[in-house]
């Protein structure tokens, strides 16, 4: 049951992820990534990770995605702006190394294991049901990685003020 | 009573450096700087006298135990090099010399530089170079031996350089330099090669050890060479350099043009003679190499023949104590080679007392000539100068070995110790030159007393006056030295010969006291008169003509322009090394330097800016390429990691 | 329970993915969202190791992307807008100044 449901979240999240990649309209491509990212969410819940599946549509199907949209409609860039492509030879070589990148990992997950990788023994099969929760979450956050998380609350200020500035300083170019 | 040796060998060094520091830095005035130097120095010898007492009263075996390490000064793996002092027998009575000559040197000078242009300078590189020497006597390893042995290179250098203005003075403290880098190169192999062999620098490890080099060899382009003969011939080339023996011997004529007192201090009493408490020092080396240290006998006593022969034909009167210095030199190496290690080292100290002396005495002619330094200008200055006359006088017959003078005792017993035979067999026809020499460094001495303080003064235009008292006295000093040093290893008591007993019992090297020869004695004592006598006659009562011509040219013809002009060793050495140097030096500026090394570095600025030229065509401007390459950077570690290291 | 092994094949899957976005994608808007899409499986393969070891710090550490992916994007997106302003282009073909 739980692997039938795996391999169907799977096959949607890359198929949307493939759909993005190749379709022509960027509004499209915006959608099917919302469509992955929902693909990835219901994965987090099958992985204990409540927590974050619901971080991961609020902030990333949610606020991302809607600036990506704004900014795509903003610019009017929803078609095209593929006319000029410096590098021809660029896509051929891109899929080969594409090929050869999917096999490393194939080859180093299934073929020769690490010992990080190795099917679960031991710790791993017991009350996982608890690490994921909100609570475990909170007091990790709150407790060891207290300093980074506020440095965070920082980076997103520094960010946040950063978008502003960048804005702001052409518009007065404009003016002038 | 160990603890205070302990405490005070360390102070022997520091107190001249102190000395150095403070005139250094707070001292402007020339004749306190003297004082402070020389008190600096006189502390020195009174500590150096008191280790000295305290090391006799130790028992005979723990002599040579007194090892202070004040601390690790190198700690780099295998090399472990103590900053540590060995205060034994031999450098005991080197301390001694040392400071207690220089101590008298030193306020000899306070006399002397009184009128130069930068005395403090002096007493610096004097109390510098009084600190340096120590350190070489007292160092306990090759290496600190080695700082010392560059130290006093250094302050020779400096001093002799000391008046800088004259171009005579810089060309010399170069030359000096230069010889002696060429030596201490030879001394650096050695312990290098010492090192390798025995893993440390210690003379503790190595001197028990050296038994070890017997039947070892090494392999090289001249075939197989023993290793203890290539190590004491590395040696010897060191010790070359600094005793000023063939063939490096001819910067110590030019280092005349230093200070006289720093002179006798230098070139006369101490650092030359380094070289030859190097091949003391290192006597567990040099016995077991009897073919180095038969090379060592010959070099001796070749540089002491025909640097006595040069001194008979030289006009300047410090020229002439130069030659002497480097014959007298090449008396103690030729004894050191023979392995008649005490009657070294005895000549070494009688001749650092009564060379001194000299120097000192030919540096109070000259201040009270108001410096003339050429013998055929002066003539007759016994009236004016008679304390210098009669030190002088007494230093002379020191030198020519008369009885009962210092050298009588210390050059006769090297001479006894040729004929009677050292561990390496006897050697009649270099102690035969050794007698034939002693005779012309009578001659030579009685030449110069006669020309300078004998007959009449020949260029009137000066008025010569008696120096003061505070340089008359150390002549004093050192004239009553000059007799009594010689008894410090008289026949039949040996005092020296049993202090440094205990140096010698580690290699075994203890050779019995030398049996007093009453015929050899007569020998060489009518034979320096004799020569002293013809020298009086030739010299003394003569009228002078104007062109002033040595009356030896008459009988020696082409021999005695070969005296005068040193056998030409520098224009030898001038023409083999100083021009076909120069001519590389110019070929490799005109010619070489712009266009090979020039060339190579503008080629290379070429190269890249050609291949800067060629690696623009990579640089796109698009990111996707870029980002391209770095995914190919990406994939390939991937697949190390992924294929290579997992199994 | 699903392995690990899976999780991890999916997450190298999505990653590759994106990476052929970003490099044969010119409109500078798709290449971000592939980026984005790199991020996502990254974090997959964090999550999947997260209860793999039955520790929570793969999830914390996911916490951390998506938040420096929010500010990323913020920033990201504003010089976007700058480029357009300046040339009227959102393709990355375009912007090639730093031709050698």
């Amino acid at each position: 049951m739980e692997l039938a449901l795996f391999i169907i979240t799977a096959l949607v999240t890359v198929g949307a992820a493939v759909a993005m990649v190749l379709s022509h309209n960027a509004v499209h491509s915006a959608l099917w990534l919302v469509l992955n990212f929902f693909g990835v969410a219901i994965l987090y819940l099958l992985l204990n990770a409540p927590f974050l599946a619901m971080v991961q549509i609020t902030v990333y199907a949610g606020a991302i995605m809607v600036l990506f949209l704004f900014v795509i409609m903003l610019l009017g860039s929803e078609k095209g702006q593929e006319e000029v492509n410096g590098l021809p030879w660029q896509t051929p070589v891109a899929l080969v190394l594409a090929v050869v990148l999917v096999s490393i990992a194939g080859y180093a997950v299934f073929v020769s294991p690490t010992p990080a990788l190795a099917t679960q023994s031991g710790a791993a099969g017991t009350s996982t049901l608890t690490i994921g929760a909100p609570d475990e979450v909170a007091r990790s956050l709150f407790t060891t990685y207290l300093l980074p998380f506020e440095i965070t609350s920082v980076l997103l200020l520094v960010a946040l003020i950063g978008a502003v500035v960048l804005t702001l300083k052409s518009r007065e170019g404009d003016r002038a | 009573m160990e603890e205070l040796l302990f405490t005070l060998i360390p102070a022997i060094i520091v107190l001249p450096l102190i000395g150095a520091l403070i005139n250094m830095f707070a001292i402007r005035d020339g004749r306190r700087a003297g004082l402070i130097a020389s008190a600096a120095c006189v502390a020195s010898f009174v500590v150096g006298l008191t280790a000295f007492i305290l090391l006799a009263g130790l028992p005979h075996e723990e002599r040579t135990h007194v090892d202070v390490t004040l601390w690790q000064w190198i700690d780099a793996g295998p090399l472990q090099v103590p900053f540590g002092f060995l205060f034994d027998p031999l450098s005991a009575v080197m301390v001694l010399l040392i400071t207690g000559v220089g101590s008298l040197i030193h306020v000899f000078s306070i006399g002397y530089m009184a009128h130069d242009a930068r005395p403090v300078r002096y007493f610096v590189y004097l109390n510098l170079f009084v600190a340096a020497m120590l350190i070489l006597v007292l160092a306990n390893n090759y290496l600190l031996l080695f700082l010392g042995w560059e130290g006093v290179g250094l302050c020779s250098y400096l001093l002799i350089g000391h008046s800088f203005e004259r171009k005579e003075a810089r060309y010399a403290s170069m030359k000096a330099f230069v010889m002696n880098r060429i030596g201490d190169f030879g001394l650096m192999l050695a312990i290098l090669a010492l090192f390798q062999r025995f893993g440390s620098l210690n003379y503790g490890v190595i001197f028990p050890r050296a038994g070890e080099l017997v039947g070892q060899q090494i392999d090289w382009v001249l075939g197989p060479t023993a290793v203890a003969s290539a190590i004491a011939f590395c040696m010897l080339i060191g010790v070359t350099g600094k005793s000023a023996q063939i063939p490096l011997w001819t910067w110590l004529p030019d280092a005349m043009a230093g200070p006289t007192p720093a002179s006798a201090l230098i070139h006369a009493a101490t650092m030359v003679t380094s070289g030859v408490y190097l091949i003391v020092r290192s006597h567990a080396i040099f016995i077991l190499t009897p073919s180095v240290s038969n090379t060592t006998v010959y070099i001796g006593v070749a540089t002491a023949f025909i640097a006595a022969s040069i001194a008979i034909g030289q006009y300047d009167i410090k020229r002439v104590l130069a030659f002497s210095t480097v014959s007298q030199l090449g008396f103690m190496v030729a004894a050191a080679g023979m392995g008649a290690y005490t009657a070294a080292i005895f000549h070494l100290l009688t001749h650092g007392v009564f060379k001194a002396l000299l120097f000192l005495g030919a540096g109070s002619v000259i201040h009270g000539a108001h410096d003339v330094q050429d013998m055929r200008r002066m003539g007759g200055l016994r009236t004016a100068m008679p304390a210098t006359f009669w030190t002088y006088l007494a230093g002379t017959a020191a030198l020519a070995g008369i009885f009962p003078m210092a050298g009588f005792w210390s050059k006769d017993e090297i001479v006894g110790s040729a004929f009677h035979g050292t561990r390496f067999g006897t050697y009649p026809v270099v102690g035969t030159i050794l007698i034939i020499t002693a005779a012309l460094t009578a001659f030579y001495m009685t030449r110069q007393v006669s020309l300078v303080f004998l007959g009449r003064q020949r260029d009137t235009s000066y008025h010569a006056h008696e120096s003061e008292g505070i340089m008359t006295i150390p002549l004093w000093i050192l004239a009553a030295g000059s007799l009594i040093v010689g008894l410090i290893n008289i026949p039949g008591f040996y005092f020296l010969e049993h202090w440094l007993e205990p140096v010698f019992e580690v290699a075994h090297a203890v050779g019995e006291p030398l049996p007093f020869s009453f015929t050899l004695a007569i020998i060489t004592v009518a034979l320096a008169l004799g020569a002293a006598f013809i020298a009086y006659q030739v010299y003394a009562n003569r009228q002078w003509k104007k062109t002033f011509r040595d009356p030896l040219t008459r009988y020696l013809g082409v021999f005695f322009e070969g005296f005068e002009h040193r056998w030409y060793a520098d224009d030898v050495y001038e023409a083999m090394f100083v021009r076909p140097f120069k001519a590389t030096a110019s070929f490799l500026s005109r010619i070489f330097d712009p266009m090979g090394i020039d060339g190579l570095v503008n080629g290379a600025a070429r190269l890249v800016g050609l291949g800067g030229r060629g690696y623009r065509v990579l640089q796109t401007g698009y990111i996707r390429s870029y980002t391209l390459v770095f995914l190919m950077g990406v994939v390939a570690v991937l697949g190390y990691f992924g294929f290579a290291t997992v199994r | 329970m699903v392995p690990t092994e899976y999780y991890v094949m999916l997450s190298a899957l999505l990653f590759t993915i994106g990476v052929t976005g970003v490099l044969t994608r010119r409109n500078a808007l798709v290449v971000f969202m592939s980026v984005e899409l790199m991020l996502n499986s990254a974090n997959l393969a964090l999550v999947a190791f997260s209860r793999r070891w039955n520790h929570v710090d793969g999830q914390i550490l996911t916490f951390f992307v998506i938040t420096v992916a929010a500010a990323e994007v913020a920033v990201g997106l504003a010089l976007l807008v700058g480029i357009f302003r300046t040339r009227r282009t959102t393709n990355v073909d375009e912007v090639n100044t730093m031709r050698g």
